[in-house]
Parts: structure tokens; sequence; C-alpha cells
């Protein structure tokens, strides 16, 4: 079946259904409940068919009901148009067919209750367990499909993800919980809830913690036998035989702390939110030369992040919004390597790479909405965000055995930067079949030329279940320190980066039977200043170290951002989502087909690990009662190439299809209130990803190749697993 | 500091205008559609209704929240063709005490009483006053349900929920079928 086709027969199927589908008395007001509602997307709250772009929104529910366990797993089983590839590292996030290799998240805008996550340092944003939220005090995810920085400035080019937390109504007295997926990890979080008066106002205190562990799978890497021109041993400890790969039991491993508190008293909100994630680094890439299986390699992230914000109403035509805002972040990596492929001293075995980073950011954001009608029909936003960032890094260089440094350090980053963006949006309803929305936003720089990121949006209704979209809109991501300012001994400085753009035109209609929803779209987006790793050469290398912007000493392989490529796309969306027998059964298909190709001064391809055709379904029997809830997720990921050769100057491979499938029972204990379980079992295929594993002599020798290395393996599937959780919600009664 | 100077004089500025935040609320357009089709399933709605739906928006005088709340709902039940099938007439009116508010619904043969915010501290009384008397009143914020109001609409999970006081509900002569009734959060005062 071509993919086409393949399309066509989930459109098909998703009308027959929706004809089929059967209409009570209340399905009209099932078919008004059952719509989203969405504030991210225009940053005021209404329907998400009148919404300027294509938004998805992911339910507290929907979350225990398919067995979920993290924003990246929400995303993957039950999100439209993104789709989620596991390096076993942090998971890459893509949409509509653009999906970038060890991405980090920087290219969708995270938000936590509006308040970006994206550190000022790497802009990258976690999307499992390091996300920083407990997942059982998530309300929903509103997922914004497409460029966002029209309100978001840095970083919305795939899209924004706003995960907003539960109030205190819906999270009342107390909760705790935990899961547990045999040889592979634990989670144990508790919460609580409480609405009271302060100061004669209405007041709500939300707040949950979290801890994840994960020790496993033990993790199969298909033995690479070197000959030459590596180390003898690529395990600390290990037999000398020159091979790379085998069994990773140690590496594989996580450990993550999350909390949240929202206050939310009269017209303010404060929202804090603290988290802590260490993680391995199981396997050598095409970036990283690690020790194989070595527990002692890791990163880890840790942030604080304070909101502070006011909603006043000052008529009935204005309203003010204000925030203040803080963020404290903090990365350390440190990487063991052999001797030969990451430093190349005799005089030792290992040589380890400390690196330390750290940004701070205050920020001030004043909202002014003119609603000039009364009546919300013509609405004014006036906006400027006004904020200040400090970074500071370095890299130490250290020989494992003694801890002493065998260089100086590196990397030295203390530097501070302003970005004052002013933004206006205007919203018009002249008549009840037409919503236009247009908007822009000016980020200033202080270490770039001033990026404008306009949006126009027109939402047609030519009758109360169906709507017409057409938008266009420009996003930009702007380099980040990292990217411009660090210069370790792998990284070269880069003046002189551009920020990254992204412009996109799309189109999608929406039929709503009853409770059945259908949705088609279309979409072509170019980017362009994409900016990436490139090899420095021997010349510029030199250039840089002698006017001191670069170590002395540094291992071959040093790299360098630069504005290398550009990226054309366009494709399909097509969504069908409904539910029958009142609401007890609800399914959903989601699928999307891209065209994308990545050009990089001369060359055109595909992009690597994007998949072009991918996709889910999801169905849930929940008959109520005592009696549990039935639901089976499956994620589809089409072919695409692997993120490297698995040999020099070979042609990159394309891997086949992955497919996983997920089913899960949840419901209340029976004669125990409040008490409630989970179980999920889930099953992958095939055996392993899209990734590449194994040691890069490229990084050793500077691509010299006078032998040839074995070929690279790719990185492990973990192709089957359960869990089983508990919980109890005591006190309040409404935890669900 | 400067910054942080601007943002306190702002919320200076701001703070005595503002009254309790109910965060974000279900559209208006949305509510006005639920609450007209809701309207088929109240077995004493055409009796009430009549032939024409009189909707009376309650607001505290003086209170720009309440003043904006009942504007953006003036304005998506003006958009609404008919109302539960009837034609509807909507009318702003400032509240001064309860028994005048129960005087004008039973005098005007109002349908829906609509509660905007800033009658908080009016919620007991407009209950004791509606008590007895045939007609829905409607919250614009969800908490004002179990306070004295009948119906009201909540966001959670990013959809619309009906919340309804039951107790109430039959005080007022509301009186839902139970194929409505399920899909509404009972509570309870």
């Amino acid at each position: 079946m071509t993919r086409g086709a393949f399309l066509a027969h989930v459109a098909i199927a998703a009308l027959l259904l929706a004809a089929t589908a059967h209409a009570g008395d209340t399905s009209e007001i099932e078919s008004l409940l059952d719509e989203n509602v969405v504030t991210t997307a225009s940053a005021t709250t209404e329907r998400a068919s009148v919404a300027p772009a294509t938004s998805v929104t992911i339910t507290a529910e929907d979350l225990r009901a398919y067995g979920v366990r993290s924003f990246a797993d929400a995303i993957q089983f039950l999100g439209l148009g993104v789709v989620v590839s596991d390096p076993l590292r942090t998971p890459d996030v893509g949409a509509r067919g653009v999906l970038l290799e060890n991405d980090d998240g920087k290219h969708f805008l995270l938000l936590v209750n509006g308040h970006a996550i994206n550190d000022a340092l790497y802009g990258a944003a976690r999307f499992d367990a390091g996300a920083g939220v407990p997942l059982e005090l998530v309300d929903h995810l509103e997922i914004i499909v497409g460029p966002g920085s029209v309100l978001y400035g840095s970083n919305a080019m795939m899209g924004v993800v706003n995960v907003i937390t539960k109030r205190a109504r819906d999270y009342s007295g107390g909760h705790v919980y935990g899961d547990f997926e045999p040889g592979r990890s634990y989670r144990a979080g508790a919460g609580a809830g409480v609405s009271f008066r302060l100061f004669g106002a209405s007041s709500e205190l939300t707040s949950a913690v979290e801890h994840y562990e994960r020790f496993g799978p033990d993790l199969d890497f298909a033995p690479q036998q070197f000959v030459q021109r590596a180390p003898s041993a690529f395990r600390r400890g290990g037999p000398a035989d020159g091979v790379w790969g085998g069994t990773a039991r140690d590496a594989y491993f996580a450990q993550a702390e999350s909390g949240v508190l929202r206050l939310r008293s009269g017209d303010f909100e404060v929202n804090l939110l603290a988290s802590s994630y260490r993680r391995g680094l199981p396997y050598s890439t095409e970036t990283t030369n690690v020790d194989f299986d070595d527990a002692d390699s890791w990163e880890r992230d840790h942030a604080v992040r304070l909101d502070v914000r006011h909603e006043g109403t000052l008529s009935s035509v204005v309203a003010l919004s204000s925030r203040a805002y803080a963020d404290a972040f903090g990365y350390q990596r440190r990487l063991d390597a052999p001797s030969s492929l990451a430093c190349l001293r005799s005089d030792m075995t290992t040589c380890t790479y400390h690196d330390v980073g750290r940004s701070r950011t205050i920020g001030l954001e004043e909202r002014l909405s003119l609603n000039w009608l009364r009546d919300g029909r013509l609405v004014t936003m006036l906006g400027v965000d006004v904020r200040e960032n400090w970074a500071q890094a370095k890299e130490d260089a250290l020989d494992f055995d003694t801890g002493q440094p065998f260089a100086p350090t590196a990397g030295l980053l203390d530097a501070h930067g302003s970005i004052v963006s002013p933004y206006a949006q205007q919203t018009y309803h002249p008549v009840t079949w037409l919503d236009v929305n247009a908007g822009a936003r000016l980020d200033v720089d202080s270490r770039f030329s001033p990026v404008l990121s306009p949006r126009g949006a027109l939402a047609l209704h030519p009758g109360r279940t169906t709507t017409f979209k057409a938008s266009y809109s420009e996003a930009f991501r702007a380099p980040t320190w990292s990217e411009t300012s660090l210069a370790n001994y792998r990284i070269a400085p880069a003046a002189g980066l551009r920020p990254e753009r992204v412009r996109s035109i799309e189109g999608s209609v929406e039929q709503r039977f009853g409770t059945q929803r259908v949705l088609a779209g279309v979409f072509r987006s170019a980017w362009s200043d994409l900016v990436a790793l490139e090899p420095l050469s021997a010349a510029s290398q030199i250039e840089l170290q002698n006017e001191g912007k670069l170590p002395l000493f540094t291992p071959p392989g040093i790299a360098q951002f630069g504005n290398v490529g550009s990226i054309e796309n366009y494709g399909i969306d097509a969504s069908f989502e409904g539910s029958v027998a009142e609401g007890r059964v609800r399914y959903g298909v989601n699928a999307t087909e891209a065209y994308t190709r990545r050009t990089t001064g001369a060359d055109r391809m595909p992009l690597p690990v994007a998949p072009e055709l991918f996709g889910n379904a999801r169905i849930a029997y929940a008959p109520g009662g005592v009696l549990p809830t039935l639901a089976l997720a499956a994620t589809y990921l089409g072919k695409r190439a692997a993120d490297r050769p698995l040999t020099p100057l070979a042609a990159v491979p394309v891997v086949g299809p992955l497919a996983e499938f997920r089913l899960t029972i949840t419901g209340a204990v029976p004669h125990v209130p409040g008490v409630w379980y989970r179980a999920s079992a889930a099953l992958a295929a095939p055996a392993t990803s899209a990734y590449t594993a194994g040691p890069n002599l490229a990084l050793a020798n500077g691509g010299a190749s006078t032998n040839a290395p074995p070929p690279l393996g790719f990185a492990p599937v973990d192709r089957a697993s359960a869990f089983v959780g508990l919980g109890w919600d005591f006190g309040g009664g409404q935890g669900k | 500091m400067r910054l942080w100077a601007a943002f306190v004089l702002i919320w200076g500025l701001c703070a005595d205008r503002s009254a309790a935040a109910e965060g974000a609320v279900v559209p208006a357009e949305l509510e006005v559609e639920l609450l007209s089709k809701l309207s088929l399933h109240d077995r004493s709605f055409a009796a009430r209704a009549g032939e024409l739906v009189r909707v009376v928006i309650l607001v505290k005088p003086g209170n720009t929240r309440s003043d904006a709340f009942a504007a953006v709902f003036k304005g998506a039940l003006s958009e609404l063709d008919r109302f539960g099938g009837l034609p509807h007439a909507e009318s702003v009116v400032p509240y001064t005490n309860a028994p005048a508010l129960a005087k004008r619904c039973r005098d005007d043969r109002v349908a829906v009483v609509y509660v905007t915010p800033g009658l908080e501290p009016e919620l007991e009384r407009i209950r004791g006053a509606l008590t007895g008397i045939d007609v829905l009143s409607v919250a614009a914020l969800p908490e004002f349900v179990g306070e004295g109001v009948v119906l009201g609409f909540a966001l959670l999970s990013g959809k619309p929920k009906m919340i309804i006081d039951y107790e109430q509900a039959k005080q007022q002569n509301v009186n839902f079928g139970a194929d409505v009734l399920k899909l509404m959060k009972v509570v309870a005062r």
C-alpha cells in the first residue's frame, strides 16, 4: 500500500465511523463538551477551532489511561504532527517531517504554565523524565504545531508545548503514587492541593514532588572489531581485544527529581519549579566518544524557576497582565574516553572532560489587552518582554587515574546579554463565520540583528461544525551561548552566527460529526540558516589558537557551529478522533506524511533520523464503576535515514519502520476508597533504531582514513517492557 | 532593579481595581451554546421561558471585571440565533439587593440569571432570594456553584465541564433529565 493510499484509507475509515456513530439526545452537548479550549496559540482562552494554529490537547485522563510516563510518550502516542525519536540519551522531538538528531529539544519551546523551560545557555528542553514536572500534577498538554515565535520568541520553530498543571479543585487533598518497571525504572511522587482564603482573596495551592530512577535495561550493541588506529580496550578494565560493543549494563541510567508549587491568590499567581536530571551516556555517537558502558560518564541538569504574575482588569476595555520571572540553570557533563580517541596522550589510559555551565535569567513581561467593542470581538494585545541573561561555562581536561588536569581549563565563558521583545496581536471576529488573527513580535537581542516573527491566520466557519483555517507564520531560534561563544577542547567559537529562521504556510479543514472529529491539513515550511556543527579546517584552528580563542592543545576532530543548512518541507496531516457509547469508548488516529530535504552546500538529502511518514492510533474502553479502563495505543515511524554512514564514504543507510504497541489497564481498587492502579505492557519492533552506535574515528584522527574500520552498528530499541503502578488520593477525593 | 521597580509600580496601580482571579474560563460563546442546548433538557424550561427567553446579566456596580464579563457574555448571546429553540432578549442589570433581583425575576419572567464576578459577597443572599423562583442561575466562575449559583462551567484538562448544585437546582425548579445530569459534576454546598 502506498503512503497516499494509507492516508486515504485512514480518512475513509474516519468518515465511515463518523457517519455510523450513534447520535443520542445529548450528542450535541457531548460534542460541545468535547471541544478543546486552548490558551497557548494566542495567549488567550479560545476554542481550538478558532485558534490561529493547529493545536492538540492531551488530557490527564489520556496520560493515565494510555500508560504515559513522560511528555515524549504523550507526544509519540497521542500527538498529531509531532514525533519523537529516542537515541537513548534525551529524546529528539520533531514536527511535520522535520526532526534534528541530538537536538535536545532546542527547536520546540517547552512551557510550564506559560513559563519557558528552554535554558539560556544551550536552548535545551527535556521531554523525558528530565522535563521537571511531576506527571500526576499535569492537567493537560497543549501542543501547538508549527512556528510560534509571534508570542513566545526564540526556540518555537517546530512548535510550542505548554504543560498546564492541575487546579486545586481538580487536585484537592493529598496524593501519593508510584510505579515500577522491572529491570528498568521506578517512579514515586506525592502532591497536594488545597483551597483557602488569604487576606480575603480566594486562593489555592497545588504542589507535587517526584523522583524517577532508571537503571536499565541492559543494552546490546553489536560488537565492532577494530584492528588499527583504535584503543586496545574501549572499556576501562575491559579486555584489550580492540572490540567495541557488547552488553551495556551500567551506562543506561538516569535519576530525575522534580517539584512544582503553584500558588494562586486573588489576581496573583506564583509558580516555582525545581528539577534535577542526571543521566548516563550509554554509547559513543557521531559527536561524542565515550568509554563503553561507563557508569562514570554522565550529564546533569539542575534548574530553579520562579514566575510571578498578576492579572488586572482596569476597565471593561483594558486588561493588564504583568509577569516577572527568574531562572537559574546549571549543567555538568563528565565524559571518560579512551586516550587514543579523545586526547591522544600516551601517558594516560583514559582522559576525562568535565564541562560545567550555568545560566541566569531575569525578565519582565507586560501585556495590555484592549477589548475595543467590550464583547471580545475586536481585541488588540500589546506586550513587551524584557530579559537579561548571564551565562558561564568552562571545561577541564583531566587524567582519569590521577584526577589531575593535563591541560589548562578551556571553554571559559562569562557573558551577558539582554533581549527586548515588543509584540502585538490583533484578533477580530466581525461575523459569526470568520475569525482573524494577525500579529508580530520583534526580538531585539544584544547578540544578533533584530528578528521579526509575524503571523497571520484566518478561520472560516461555514457551519457550526466546520472550520477552514489558513495561516502564515515565521519563527526563529537564536543561536545559544554554547553555539556562539564556547571554546573548549572540542568546539571552536563561532562569532557571526545568525538566528535560524523558518517560514511556514498551512491550511486545514476540520469537520465535527457529533462526538467525532475529522481534521485534514496541508503545510509547507522553509528553514534557513540552520545551525550545525561542521569540521573546523586546520587553518581556521591555527588562526583561532593564535588569537587565543582556542586552547593550544586540542584533540583531533575539533568542530565549529555554522549557518550551514536549509530545509524544505511540505506534507499533509490527518486526524480522526471521537467517542461512542456515551464516551465510554474513545479512539483516535493521527497520521502525517511529509517530504523533507535538507540542503548543505551542494548536498540535498533527507533529514537523518526523521521519518517522512509517522502517526499513532489509540482506543480506550472505560466501562465505569469498579471495572477497569482498557486502553491500547500504537505508534508508527516510517523508514528513515540513519544519522551517519556505517563506514566512511559509504551511503547513509535507510532503516525500516518502527512500531510500538502499548496496552494499559487502569482502575480503582475495589473497596479501598481513593486507591487506583495502573499496569501497562509495551512491545516494539524492530530491535534497533536509526541512531548509529560506535566510536567515531573521525573525531580521533581528523577524518584521515588509511585502514577501514568495521561498520558501525545501530543503537538498540527497548523491545519489551511493562510496569505496574499504584496511587492513593485522599482527603479530597478528586485526584483524577 | 529598575525592571523590578516598574513591575511593583504597575502592580500597585492595578491591585485595587481587581477582584478574584478566575484563571482560564470557558469561552463565553461556548457557555452560551451549552446553555442553549441544555435548556432543551430542562423539563421546566418551556414553561419558564414562555415565548421569549429573558436573560438577566447581573453585574456589580462599579466593578470593572463584572462589566467586562457581562459585555463578553452579552456579545456571545447576541450571536446566538435562538436560545433553546426560542427567541431571546438579554439585559445587563446592576445588582442592588437580593429582594429587588427576586422581584425582577418574578415580574419579568426571567429565565436565566448570569452572575458575574464581583458578586461573591452576595452569593448567599442571591441564593436565598432565588429559592422558590423558577429561574436558572448561571455562574461566570465555577467557584460560584456551591456558593449559591445553580450551574457553572469549568475547564478540566482543556475541555469544558458542567457543574451543578443539584439541591439548589431543585429549589429553583430547574429540572434537568438524567441524560444530561450524568454529564455534569454535582457539587454540594
